[in-house]
């Protein structure tokens, strides 16, 4: 039996980006259901939807125009903490800035700091590090 | 004829007669010089006779001859031997005893000099003085003598101190004193009188003479012719009657004198008694003097008081002069003063608008430097923060493109050809080493954006640097020789990363066929515990391949490359990462570099670091 997470929300502002990691996160074949955003703004509106399927993680740019990451993160403490409750923040950035690096381990929201680009190795850490589970095991 | 026998005749009597005329003149000077002179030498032992018999002798009781001292080779020693026996002193036989020297006078009575001999009479009066002699002098000054003869024509006149006299403890007879002359006016008065009167006896003499003559030459010639026969035996008779005739005449002649001395001594009181009056009148006249002067000098007193006061006057006056010249000085030293003060104060001014115009030049210089600095350093810094962002959102597509060709690598790599897969091995290739690029560009513009400087020990620093590329070293079998290096102030990444690029350059740039040898050294440049502007000097030398010199300058600018990739691997960032951070901490780097050889590259790090 194969072990999943539910869903994992996708956000950056661009589609390539955005096209890739759909690719490799599906391809990956732990995630039942993923979906992509373009902006914060998107996100932030999905994750206040009732009617549509809470994330178990979220993978977030940083360089996004209108609301970046960091701005993101401020809005989304001020969710319901039934909202928050259960999501995995992982940063995924291009930034090799130790600004950004530092920033997300002093954030309390932010779970994982990840250099692109992703990968199945990457996402294999992620998985066993935030919901142990060992996916190299079980294939 | 006859006439000439009786003209020869007449001139030989002539003649007889004249030459007897001339010898009997002759005769009679002759005669008349030595009789006066005898006379006067018999007057001499007279007078000294006489003196000592107005003189009171104090002790002449105890004597036995009364004794008369004559000083020098005079002749009045036998005069006086000869009067001394028909004459005494006081009843004792007088004593005659000749001295040559002053020093052996003593014991007598009377002691006679004549000025002839030029005994100095004071020194005479100081020897005698005390021994009770009465001295008694001719032709001296009688102020230093006791009694003094003077030769006044034939005669003598004599002249007494007193004092000097009775300070020998002698008492004069009155007569003495009074008969003596003190003055030499009267001297001369009585000179002239007796001269006279001495002349009118002579002229009678000479006319009794000539009477006697006329007379005797009317004898002689009657006698002539009988006293040819008589010659013979009256010859030695007559030589004792003509010598007693002498004698006789010496007596007759001294008794005239004596008369004749009298009357002089009558003269004398006249004089005496007017010169008396004449000294009343000088006395009186002396008086009024002496009141006169004495007028005189209370005058002079007066005049004195007022002179006193003038003076002070004066002195107040020259007081009041210094002090006014005084302050006349002070005056002048102060303007002076003034003029000084206010030409150096000009002076002052002048240099101190020119300071004031150049320093206002200066600030603004140094404010348009300082704006242009700090234009700089924004520029510097946008262009930093610009390629930070420029290099950060090139990446993010590189990232992707890279993405997307190894999915489709690994989709669809199987189904390309040979050429297709050549093609997509570049497109990696190329964006590998873009993202190389970006990644590099990043770093360097991200170096010192959050520096922090600490104490770092460079030798623990290259102990974990050699650990942490111990793969390269390793490989490359490079050897790694370092000698105590110090703690510096710095930013510990940063001074990491600049050891990695220099010791990974060296490595590099090595031949293959040589095994890397790389020394790194550190010397102090000053003091480290007290030189503030001291700082270290650290050379890592390796035997790499060397820098052409020409390439030297520019090999530490950004993206510079000697080399292709195909030789070297590398971006060209490596030593421009290191002159910014040997820069960022105040220091220089520099290298020196044969070819073939090796090189070095040289740092500084400051002692002290100056915090941003």
């Amino acid at each position: 039996m194969k072990k999943t997470i539910n869903c994992v929300l996708l956000i950056d502002d661009d589609p390539a980006t955005n096209f890739f990691n759909k690719t490799v996160v599906s391809r990956h074949g732990h995630f039942d259901k993923i979906i992509v955003v373009e902006s914060g703004q998107s996100a932030l509106d999905f994750l206040n939807d009732e009617t549509t399927i809470k994330p178990d993680l979220i993978f977030l740019d940083i360089n996004m125009p209108a609301m970046n990451g960091w701005e993101f993160i401020e809005a989304f403490e001020q969710l319901d903490e039934e909202v928050q409750e259960g999501i995995k923040m992982v940063v995924l950035t291009t930034s090799s800035n130790p600004d950004d690096y530092d920033k997300s381990k002093g954030n309390g929201i932010v779970d994982d700091y990840i250099n692109k680009p992703l990968s199945n190795r990457i996402l294999d850490d992620v998985l066993e590090e935030h919901f142990s589970l060992n996916v190299s095991k079980y294939e | 004829m006859t006439k000439n026998t009786f003209v020869l005749h007449n001139s030989h009597f002539l003649k007889a007669i004249c030459f007897l005329a001339f010898f009997t003149m002759c005769s009679i000077g002759l005669g008349q010089t030595n009789n006066s002179e005898q006379i006067k030498r018999l007057q001499r032992t007279i007078f000294i006779h006489n003196f000592a018999q107005q003189i009171e002798w104090p002790n002449i009781a105890n004597l036995e001859t009364f004794k008369i001292g004559v000083l020098g080779p005079d002749r009045t020693a036998i005069d006086l031997k000869v009067i001394a026996k028909e004459r005494k002193i006081f009843g004792l036989q007088s004593e005659v005893i000749r001295f040559q020297d002053i020093k052996n006078v003593s014991d007598v009575q009377v002691l006679y000099v004549n000025n002839l001999y030029n005994y100095d009479v004071n020194f005479i009066l100081r020897k005698i003085s005390g021994k009770e002699i009465l001295l008694i002098t001719e032709d001296y000054d009688y102020q230093a003598s006791m009694i003094n003869m003077v030769n006044v024509g034939d005669s003598f006149e004599y002249e007494i101190n007193v004092n000097n006299i009775v300070q020998e403890g002698f008492t004069i007879a009155p007569s003495l004193r009074s008969h003596a002359i003190s003055n030499a006016e009267k001297w001369k008065e009585l000179y002239q009188s007796t001269s006279s009167s001495l002349t009118e006896a002579e002229l009678k003499t000479k006319e009794q003479s000539k009477l006697i003559k006329a007379k005797e030459s009317k004898i002689a010639s009657q006698k002539n012719e009988i006293s040819a026969k008589e010659k013979v035996i009256i010859s030695t008779e007559e030589k004792v009657d003509l010598q007693n005739q002498r004698i006789r005449t010496l007596y007759s002649e001294s008794e005239l004198q004596q008369k004749q001395y009298k009357e002089k001594v009558e003269i004398e009181q006249e004089l005496t008694e007017s010169i008396q009056q004449q000294l009343k009148f000088i006395e009186t006249q002396n008086e009024k003097i002496a009141s006169s002067e004495l007028k005189i000098l209370e005058q002079e007193e007066f005049l004195k008081l007022q002179n006193d006061e003038i003076e002070e006057k004066a002195k107040t006056l020259k007081e009041k002069d210094d002090e006014i010249s005084a302050r006349t000085k002070v005056n002048w030293l102060l303007a002076a003063l003034v003029a000084l003060t206010l030409l150096g104060s000009f002076f002052l001014y002048r240099s101190y608008l020119t300071k004031k115009r150049l320093t206002k030049i200066l600030s603004e210089k140094n404010e348009s430097i300082e704006k242009q600095a700090a234009i700089l350093e924004s520029k510097n810094r946008e262009l930093e923060q610009f390629a930070y962002i420029t290099s950060h959102d090139l990446k993010e597509p590189l990232i992707t493109i890279s993405s997307l060709i190894g999915l489709l690598e690994e989709d669809y790599g199987s189904k390309f050809d040979d050429e297709g897969k050549a093609n997509l091995n570049y497109i990696r290739g190329s964006a590998d080493r873009m993202t190389q690029l970006i990644d590099d560009l990043l770093a360097y513009s991200r170096l010192g954006t959050k520096r922090t400087f600490k104490s770092v020990n460079c030798n623990t620093l290259l102990e974990t640097l050699k650990v942490d590329l111990a793969n390269v070293i390793e490989r490359s079998a490079t050897e790694i020789h370092l000698i105590d290096l110090p703690i510096v102030k710095g930013s510990e990444i940063e001074l990491r990363l600049l050891f990695q690029n220099l010791i990974t350059n060296a490595i590099k740039f090595t031949d293959t066929s040589t095994k890397p040898h790389i020394e790194i050294l550190c010397t102090p440049i000053g003091n480290p515990d007290t030189d503030t502007n001291g700082k270290w000097e650290f050379s890592i030398t390796d035997n790499g391949i060397g820098i052409p010199e020409m390439y030297q300058d520019r090999i530490f600018s950004i993206f510079q490359r000697l080399h292709t990739n195909e030789e070297y691997e590398g971006t060209g960032i490596g030593l421009a990462h290191c002159k910014k951070i040997v820069e960022a901490h105040g220091g220089d780097i520099w290298l020196d570099s044969v070819v073939g050889e090796g090189s070095t590259f040289y740092f500084t790090i400051p002692f002290v670091q100056q915090e941003d």
